[in-house]
């Protein structure tokens, strides 16, 4: 029974892990470079209609991840004697550091962003007022995190999928 | 100093130098890995600081 939540609860961490790193790609490898050559009425329309969609599964999915990868260790560390300061262990809770600073990210700095964008896209188009001043700074602060959550991925993946059996398999002791 | 992340190649660049860095120090501390995590930590805020430079792409 034990063996049978975790792998559920290794599912629910892998299927929301795709979902928010799919969703991080989405948004550097394609929406960063298509938005700024689209016209003002379509840009204005896709951050109205397919960004709001787009944040919601993608800071959800991030915290999800993170949850279940918590209860994921938790349990390994009740599950498996001697999990807790193993080498898997260890790197496992390098690349779930760079997870923990990759939501404070999404919640802390690309969400509240992207939402004052939103917001004042929203305005814009109801109100035909001219778009805030400082929506280029918000712009840039959400651009920045998410390119650095982008950079971030690529260790993360590494400690947390490739490293274990590879090191594993070099310091085994 | 023109930011690495401004441009996907860098990110990516970065993210492969970061992560090969990150492997070889983790193999070269294999039981000391708070140390292995303080150093990502730093390198978080070397980064951090560097993307927090006003260059806009």
């Amino acid at each position: 029974m034990a063996l049978l939540y975790a792998a559920i609860l290794r599912w629910v961490h892998i299927l929301a892990g795709i979902t928010w790193i799919g969703l991080l790609y989405y948004f550097n490898y394609v929406q960063a470079w298509s938005f700024p050559k689209m016209e003002a009425a379509a840009r204005a329309n896709a951050t109205q209609i397919l960004l709001p969609r787009a944040l919601l599964w993608f800071r959800w999915a991030a915290l999800v991840t993170w949850l279940a990868g918590v209860l994921l260790i938790i349990s390994y560390a009740f599950m498996i004697p001697g999990y807790m300061g193993s080498s898997r262990f260890n790197l496992i809770l390098v690349g779930g550091l760079m997870g923990t600073i990759m939501l404070v990210n999404v919640w802390g700095i690309i969400w509240p962003n992207q939402k004052r964008i939103i917001e004042a896209t929203n305005n814009t188009v109801a109100n035909a007022v001219p778009a805030p001043a400082d929506q280029p700074k918000w712009a840039r602060r959400a651009f920045l995190a998410s390119r650095f959550n982008t950079l971030m991925s690529i260790p993360l993946v590494f400690f947390m999928v490739a490293a274990p059996p590879l090191l594993g398999q070099l310091t085994t002791k | 100093m023109k930011n690495p992340v401004d441009s996907i190649s860098g990110t990516i660049w970065s993210g492969v130098i970061l992560t090969i860095v990150l492997a070889f120090l983790s193999l070269a501390v294999s039981k000391g890995y708070n140390l292995a995590m303080l150093i990502v930590l730093i390198l978080w805020g070397v980064l951090f600081g560097l993307m927090r430079k006003p260059t806009m792409p």
